[in-house]
């Protein structure tokens, strides 16, 4: 008699744990709270996608850490540092059922992540008490693709042009140069301290200027890829006579990247000695084009969207010379486009190249062919992009 | 009397043991699939409609591996009269799925089995797979988001490098190790008659990889992993397009062949592999 009181006490505590267990959806929750995070990251994940790529807290710009004056916004897109920040200072936000839950970094930073397609960063997020979970942004903002199409590539400073395709190949290139933080995190994946101390002290979002071919080589290989040919600089830089038709055989290349036609192009007025109206006002809108010397005293604006070129490439002409490898005439190996002349240099047209030994930055280790009037001796800065083939 | 009141108490204990023990797995699935990104079906079953051929059999759904050395399969018992249909992962051993091994059993007493990879969001790029059995009202579905599960793209003027994802910018989960394959090998063979002998891995190459100029076939020459200098001397001419030259040729491999690009002063060159060089 004395069991009865006991058993029916254990069966309304089974009956308790039971309901407890027995209710899918409380189950199911609970558990998928606990062990697992896919339906929460399937809901959120759109959210952070569109905060990596777009950098876009409606507004808000507290981690826009550089003065605008040197840097456009476009810098922040696809930028660990960007998200970073966010963390810390717990500006990430997103929308869960309903609420809108605010996400910390749960270790130090992020983990830079090399895979042989892209590069990945990434991050161990933590919300409420003790929800984990980890997220990894690829890059998606830096390379583009070249269309398949017939291309000119111009050898002898525009003098040969030998015809060529990429029809059933996928190539892509880097939008823009490669930049300072970009090699840094390189370098200390690598842990190459050679090229650490020649970052030191750079600004993150600056052209990387100072590495020799070898180590240019190498920072595309680590990614799986290559330093951009010239060919494939002059494809990304020379626009289509028929941009319509990839099979079009008009292979005349038009000096600049922004038109087909040079005569609508106010660098072709000013180097043919032709008046430009309101010169002046356009010298802005021209300097973020073509930053020649006659932009010294204004400042580089970088990752400016204003110098695309027809498949959306930046930095096409001006800035720094660009070093690229040339299959056919190795002694045309950088872009002679750059702040070392003014606009009313021909340089400053597609297809033209000069030489760079790669030993140093001094002007003995140039050749500009005719362009080689230049007043200036040593600190060269040589740039790079790279380029890969899927 | 208390013979009664016992058994109704290990009746209620088996019952919510068994239920719980059916969610737990059914959870194990989705832990499990969603972050693998290398998946592959069996064609014969995915969205061909109910699994019931041939009846009373092991047949394999789908294959992964979770890049943490953890090879399964995802198989099936197809129903037959009374005895219905159970699902359960097994290994994948020496490319096979153990079929007659205990394995994990996700669902059992299963009707009517239909397996769906379905695509859902803007322009169809989440895939989901979704398990569909039941007859009539009793019809349930089980949707599992493959969140790692990356789709070929074909790509366009603008496109970034990167192929179609469930959010194409993020991978969920622990970084998991790939397996590349070393400099120097092909990741891409055709041979004369442009059959493709090596199938494209040209993706998990370490450092890039490079094509040759071979033979004429539409989808490009042979490539291998590795970084060259092409147009140097001794190494393979830069391939200049298949389209530009407008040649019936079945090879495309013949000393000054104007297939391949070499430096200055150079002429190409087609050696024993084969292979447009630069001499």
């Amino acid at each position: 008699m004395k069991k009865t009181p006991i058993l029916i006490i254990v069966l309304i505590l089974t009956a308790l744990v039971g309901y407890y267990f027995y209710n899918p959806s409380y189950f199911i929750e609970k558990k998928a709270k606990k062990t697992s995070n896919v339906d929460f990251l399937a809901e959120v994940g759109d959210e952070l996608a569109y905060i990596w790529k777009n950098a876009d807290l409606a507004g808000g710009k507290e981690c826009f850490v550089h003065t605008e004056e040197f840097v456009d916004d476009s810098f922040y897109q696809c930028n660990p540092d960007f998200i970073s920040c966010l963390l810390d200072r717990g500006l990430l936000k997103v929308t869960h059922q309903g609420q809108r839950l605010r996400l910390y970094s749960n270790i130090d930073g992020y983990h830079y992540v090399q895979r042989p397609t892209h590069r990945e960063f990434l991050f161990q997020l933590i919300y409420g008490k003790d929800n984990v979970f980890e997220v990894r942004f690829k890059d998606t903002c830096r390379e583009v693709y070249v269309p398949q199409r017939f291309y000119p590539f111009l050898l002898n400073n525009r003098d040969v042009t030998v015809e060529w395709d990429n029809f059933d190949k996928n190539i892509f290139v880097d939008k823009y140069l490669v930049r300072n933080w970009e090699a840094l995190l390189w370098a200390k994946k690598v842990k190459n301290n050679e090229v650490l101390a020649k970052l030191k002290g750079r600004l993150p979002y600056e052209y990387v200027t100072n590495l020799n071919p070898q180590e240019m080589k190498s920072y595309c290989n680590f990614q799986g890829k290559k330093i951009l040919s010239a060919r494939l600089l002059d494809a990304i830089s020379i626009h289509p006579e028929d941009i319509v038709n990839p099979k079009s055989r008009l292979f005349r290349a038009p000096y600049y990247p922004w038109s087909r036609k040079n005569s609508e192009t106010i660098l072709f007025k000013i180097q043919k000695n032709l008046s430009v109206e309101n010169l002046e006002s356009e010298k802005e809108n021209l300097c973020h084009q073509v930053y020649s010397q006659d932009c010294l005293n204004r400042k580089l604006r970088h990752y400016t969207t204003w110098n695309s070129s027809w498949l959306g490439a930046y930095d096409i002409m001006g800035g720094p010379l660009e070093y690229v490898y040339n299959e056919i005439n190795p002694r045309e190996n950088i872009k002679l486009s750059s702040v070392y002349f003014p606009w009313k240099s021909k340089v400053h047209r597609t297809g033209i190249r000069g030489y760079w030994d790669g030993e140093g930055l001094s002007k003995v280790n140039f050749d500009f062919g005719k362009f080689n009037s230049i007043n200036k001796e040593s600190d060269f800065q040589v740039a790079f992009r790279c380029m890969r083939l899927r | 009397m208390y013979e009664v009141e016992m058994r109704s108490f290990i009746l209620f204990i088996s019952t919510f043991l068994i239920f719980a023990s059916c969610q737990e797995k059914r959870l194990n699935l989705k832990d499990e699939l969603a972050f693998v990104s290398s998946i592959k079906f069996n064609d014969s079953y995915l969205n061909k409609g109910v699994v019931n051929r041939p009846p009373r059999v092991w047949v394999e759904l789908l294959r992964y591996d979770n890049g943490q050395n953890i090879r399964k399969c995802l198989i099936f018992k197809t129903p037959y009269k009374d005895e219905k249909g159970v699902l359960k992962l097994v290994d994948l051993k020496q490319k096979k799925c153990s079929t007659f091994e205990k394995g994990e059993v996700i669902f059992d007493g299963l009707e009517e089995l239909k397996v769906q990879l379905s695509s859902k969001g803007q322009n169809g790029r989440k895939s989901y797979l979704v398990l569909r059995y039941g007859v009539g009202e009793q019809q349930q579905s089980y949707e599992i988001p493959l969140l790692n599960y990356v789709k070929r793209k074909s790509f366009q003027k603008y496109d970034n490098q990167l192929d179609i994802g469930f959010i194409d910018e993020l991978s969920f989960g622990k970084v998991l190790a790939i397996k590349t394959i070393a400099d120097g090998n092909v990741c891409y063979g055709v041979n004369s008659e442009c059959k493709v002998v090596i199938d494209n891995e040209c993706d998990k190459c370490q450092s890039g990889f490079y094509e040759v100029v071979d033979f004429n076939c539409p989808g490009g020459g042979s490539k291998f992993c590795g970084a060259i200098e092409c147009g140097k001397r001794n190494q393979p001419a830069c391939p200049r397009g298949y389209q530009i030259l407008d040649s019936k040729l079945p090879s495309l491999c013949f000393d000054g062949s104007p297939a391949g690009l070499c430096e200055a002063g150079l002429r190409t060159f087609c050696n024993e592999d084969k292979i447009l060089i630069c001499i």
